[in-house]
């Protein structure tokens, strides 16, 4: 039986195949984007062109979260059945993203809970201990609904610790290989693959370090090209079901989404 | 098995990896190889039918026994064509580029390199050390690949390349770093300005860089090239198979611009 990529090398589309659920993606605008704003329909175009199902989406480039939560909202009405909302909250605002969380949770039904810890560090640096504390009651209530949190890079392991039935997406968490070792001992961290940026055997690497269980497809469009990571994981020297778990059923179960249903 | 098609098989696009590397090299990361039996491999496993190569002897330390390394590393594989490598930055004496030439197209060369990096200081080009090179590769029409490797292009190196493409203007030089991503819109600019600056595609991690690229200047301006060992050759391979471009745009970018350049060589 030939190998999803033998398939590929032949000219078919790997379409069909596997559930892809991208973890990882943005809507609108995002610095350093070549292709300009983003729209909801090129998203669901892209989507279709790749088989990707279903996309979770995060206005993380927003300067504003409660209103990058209101037109999240609004595109999610329009594909209820492509894409996952995900809830911006600031760690930088105190007291504010307690009631944020909790509406765009229980009021509006998103899925997760994006902590947007870019907006004054670019790089795939951990919260500051501060900022990490500030987010506690966040992390408390997206612990009770088993709701995954995910991170610009990497959260202070202190907090994966505190919260172990909390699941951490570290985002971009593939890039980088060391940081990444910090996270090892906590089931509940999980990495991202939404990063252009992918040293040969990287998937091979996360798998044997980690176990496929903890790795899931993320895009990070429209900054970053899809068909990277997706050919990461494709091609890549691992087994069928690891590459199912990564490219979908992994985010699956943190979704709680049953795709058959 | 699912029957859509995406386009023909692999072999018909006749990839040629533009940026491939043999030999060791300080600091390699756990998916690194060394080897040229290791690097068919990698070729065979993603698709790649030839590749242009250096050794990283040249790249890295002393491109004068690198480049015969090279050579020597690669004698009678016809999957591989040689780089040639031109380091005046590494303390290579910089007037006898014309025997330099000469050695580099007897040995069968059609592509030269030049690598910049923040080691030892080499952030650039430097018209006292690099101009009379490019003048000479200028007037065989060499293409000369300029790799970048910061991860991008350094602030102020814009400027630089700009005076180069503009003074060599008939020379084609193919850019090359392992991200771009904030350059975009330089990049973009100056594709617009100057017809001999091509793109190589392993660092073309953005959104639709391909087909934006592809869209607005013509798909003859991407050289396709895997940077191996450093990345995944099957990844930048199934980049341009899945890429959203016509078929004769994928075949274009995979081998045929750089086969054209290369048989575009004055001898």
């Amino acid at each position: 039986m030939p190998t999803i990529w033998e398939k590929a090398k032949a000219g078919f589309h790997y379409r069909g195949d596997f559930l892809v659920i991208d973890a990882h993606c943005h809507l609108e605008c995002a610095p350093g984007a070549a292709a300009g704003p983003f729209s909801l329909p090129r998203l669901i175009e892209t989507m279709d062109a790749l088989g990707i199902e279903r996309a979770c989406v995060n206005l993380a480039h927003f300067p504003n979260a409660p209103e990058a939560n209101d037109r999240l909202n609004s595109y999610v009405r329009r594909e209820p059945m492509r894409i996952f909302a995900i809830a911006l909250v600031n760690p930088f605002t105190p007291n504010a993203n307690l009631d944020e969380a909790r509406r765009c949770l229980d009021e509006l039904g998103m899925r997760g809970v994006k902590v947007a810890n870019h907006w004054n560090r670019s790089a795939l640096l951990p919260l500051k201990t501060e900022d990490a504390e500030r987010m506690e009651p966040v992390f408390a209530l997206a612990e009770r609904q088993r709701r995954p949190v995910i991170c610009h890079g990497f959260i202070t392991p202190d907090a994966v610790r505190r919260h172990p039935d909390l699941p951490f997406i570290i985002a971009h968490g593939t890039e980088d290989w060391e940081a990444a070792e910090a996270y090892r001992p906590f089931p509940n961290a999980f990495f991202d693959t939404a990063t252009g940026f992918f040293p040969r055997a990287t998937i091979e690497h996360f798998v044997n370090r980690f176990g496929a269980d903890r790795i899931v497809f993320g895009s990070n469009m429209p900054r970053n090209d899809p068909r990277v990571p997706l050919g990461a994981a494709l091609t890549s020297g691992i087994s069928r079901l690891d590459k199912e778990k990564i490219l979908g059923r992994n985010m699956a179960g943190l979704l709680g989404f049953n795709p058959s249903k | 098995m699912s029957q859509e098609k995406v386009g023909g098989p692999v072999e018909t696009y006749e990839f040629l990896d533009s940026w491939a590397q043999i030999g060791h090299f300080a600091n390699p990361h756990p998916g690194a190889f060394f080897s040229v039996e290791e690097m068919l491999e990698e070729m065979r496993h993603s698709g790649v039918a030839e590749a242009a190569v250096h050794h990283a002897f040249a790249l890295h330390f002393d491109p004068d026994e690198g480049n015969l390394r090279t050579l020597d590393a690669i004698k009678g594989r016809r999957e591989f064509l040689p780089v040639w490598v031109f380091a005046p930055h590494f303390g290579q004496p910089p007037d006898n580029v014309g025997k330099q030439i000469e050695q580099m197209l007897r040995s069968g060369s059609r592509i030269a390199r030049m690598r910049f990096s923040e080691e030892f200081s080499a952030r650039g080009l430097d018209p006292v050390l690099h101009y009379n090179i490019l003048s000479a590769l200028e007037v065989h029409s060499i293409p000369l690949s300029l790799d970048y490797d910061n991860p991008g292009i350094p602030p102020g190196e814009w400027e630089a390349l700009d005076a180069a493409l503009e003074r060599f203007h008939s020379l084609p030089v193919i850019l090359s770093a392992p991200r771009f991503q904030e350059e975009n819109a330089r990049m973009f600019g100056r594709l617009a300005r100057f017809p001999n600056l091509f793109i190589e595609t392993s660092g073309l991690e953005s959104f639709e860089g391909v087909e934006l690229i592809t869209q607005r200047f013509g798909s003859r301006r991407l050289i396709f090239g895997a940077r191996s060992p450093y990345f995944n050759a099957a990844v930048a391979v199934f980049r341009i198979l899945f890429a959203g471009v016509r078929d004769e745009d994928k075949k274009a970018i995979a081998g045929d611009n750089l086969r054209s350049l290369m048989q575009s060589v004055r001898i």
